[in-house]
């Protein structure tokens, strides 16, 4: 048995392989019934599937001033995915983390910063832990293999101000505790993996996420630049909610909600600013792709024009993908490019290609 | 000869000794600089450093002179280095979920991964 897991600063995504019985003619058993994803079946006649679990990487603290308010808060809190902390806090969890700080008029707390470990937040390190202890469960077998992803350094960032390191070693610690095997590999390695089977696994992908924009270039399954940038759908959410005065939180769900085309003009104040920064950020970030891989010493040299594939929560915005294809051109990426496509599931393509990984490695 | 001039040629000997050896206990430090410098004469084509202190050679896992071969990403996630045991559990005691809500939403899909992980594997000569 395998996992993968892709911890984002956005979401954290599972990923793992189930069975599915088909139905059987004669026979009261029903299509679609998951068999428990960690045992696989002796025989019969059953098909594999991928079971993801994702759930939103946010949290909420509320600190009741007096027993009567505990009492009162923790009712207010039915239906919420929500724990109480040792000092009698309510540390509300995923997407209702979000919705309970737009109530309030403030941002939610985010325990990972720029993909990795939060340095800003005091209470990260054991969020993050609780949040994966509960997504990933216990290992079936001991010892069971997870692969999870990591950033890369950033080019647009001193090293010393940016090391995965740490995370790494507190993601596998934390893993370690609940049984897993686990090892570490780049999130846009991983979105190779997932959606480069068909080029004999050489291309570029882009995992846009939250935090950060990863990039891997891949020759024959063997990733030979991996770097990062360090503007992505935060910086968006932080440059809208400087522009328009509103908390980042708010500007987060009504990009995610609202509907609007980069590159088209909108009548929502917010979403029209949502608009502009997305085409700064795509401007800067083939820019710094550009720059970065211009005189790259391990580039290899392609004879081939190479597919470009994107994924992630970032650029699921419509017409992403077309403006990233026209300011590729327009700031000379220096590789042959046959297509950039968005992977076939954007926001799991890490998850799947960190669950392949974790099959062969 | 005669008794005076034996004791001539001695006292005349004596002397020179006596200079010779005055010259050279004048000489002392520079004839042992020589004796050291040729007896301890370091290889002239020797280009590694004077190891590091004990302490600071634990806390240096990249030896002087590594080069990063794929530049920006960085050392540490390619070198096998088992850290984990330097990192702390991680305590989570005292968190207590109070709600049976389901943990975040899933979803599943019907395109396996066997056939990648194969292809996958088989260009890395697995």
């Amino acid at each position: 048995m395998a996992k993968g897991l892709d911890v984002g600063t956005s979401y954290i995504v599972l990923a793992q392989e189930a069975w599915k019985t088909k139905p059987m003619p004669g026979l009261s058993n029903k299509p679609g019934v998951v068999a428990t994803p960690s045992i696989p079946p002796v025989a019969g006649d059953t098909e594999t599937i991928i079971e993801y679990r994702e759930f939103r990487d946010a949290f909420y603290i509320i600190h009741p001033t007096t027993p009567v308010a505990m009492k009162m808060i923790e009712k207010g809190l039915q239906g919420k995915v929500f724990v109480r902390d040792k000092d009698g806090t309510f540390i509300i969890l995923g997407q209702d983390a979000i919705e309970k700080a737009i109530e309030r008029n403030d941002s939610a707390k985010r325990p990972m910063y720029r993909g990795v470990v939060s340095a800003k937040e005091k209470e990260a390190k054991r969020v993050l832990a609780f949040i994966l202890q509960q997504v990933v469960g216990t290992a079936a077998v001991p010892d069971e293999k997870l692969i999870f992803c990591v950033p890369a350094q950033p080019v647009d960032q001193e090293d010393d101000a940016f090391d995965v390191g740490y995370h790494e070693d507190v993601v596998t610690a934390i893993l370690a505790e609940r049984g897993y095997a686990a090892k570490a590999i780049n999130e846009a390695e991983a979105v190779c993996y997932s959606e480069l089977e068909n080029d004999d696994y050489t291309g570029v992908a882009l995992s846009c996420g939250a935090g950060m924009v990863n990039c891997c270039v891949m020759l024959n399954g063997e990733p030979t630049v991996m770097f990062s940038t360090t503007k992505s759908g935060d910086w968006i959410d932080r440059m809208v909610a400087v522009a328009m005065g509103e908390p980042d939180s708010a500007v987060q769900a009504e990009k995610e909600h609202g509907e609007f085309t980069i590159g088209q003009p909108n009548t929502n104040p917010v979403l029209a600013a949502v608009c502009s920064y997305y085409e700064r950020l795509i401007d800067y970030t083939t820019k710094n792709l550009a720059a970065a891989m211009a005189d790259h010493k391990a580039l290899p040299k392609f004879k081939q024009p190479l597919p470009v594939v994107v994924a992630g929560g970032t650029s699921q915005a419509k017409g992403f993908v077309d403006l990233f294809a026209q300011k590729l051109r327009e700031n000379d990426f220096p590789l042959p490019v046959k297509e950039v496509r968005h992977a076939k599931d954007p926001l799991h393509a890490v998850a799947r290609g960190c669950l392949i990984a974790a099959k062969i490695l | 000869m005669g008794t005076s001039t034996l004791l001539v040629i001695c006292t005349a000997l004596a002397g020179l000794c006596g200079l010779v050896v005055g010259y050279g206990l004048g000489r002392l430090d520079w004839i042992a600089g020589k004796v050291l410098t040729v007896t301890h004469l370091p290889k002239a084509a020797d280009p590694t450093p004077p190891p590091l202190p004990r302490r600071q050679q634990s806390l240096d896992p990249f030896p002087p002179g590594w080069a990063d071969p794929m530049c920006s990403v960085s050392p540490r996630a390619r070198i096998n280095i088992n850290e984990t045991k330097f990192v702390a559990p991680v305590d989570t005691g005292g968190m207590e979920r109070l709600d049976t809500n389901e943990l975040g939403k899933t979803t599943v899909t019907t395109d396996g991964v066997q056939d990648a992980a194969s292809r996958l594997a088989q260009l890395k000569g697995n």
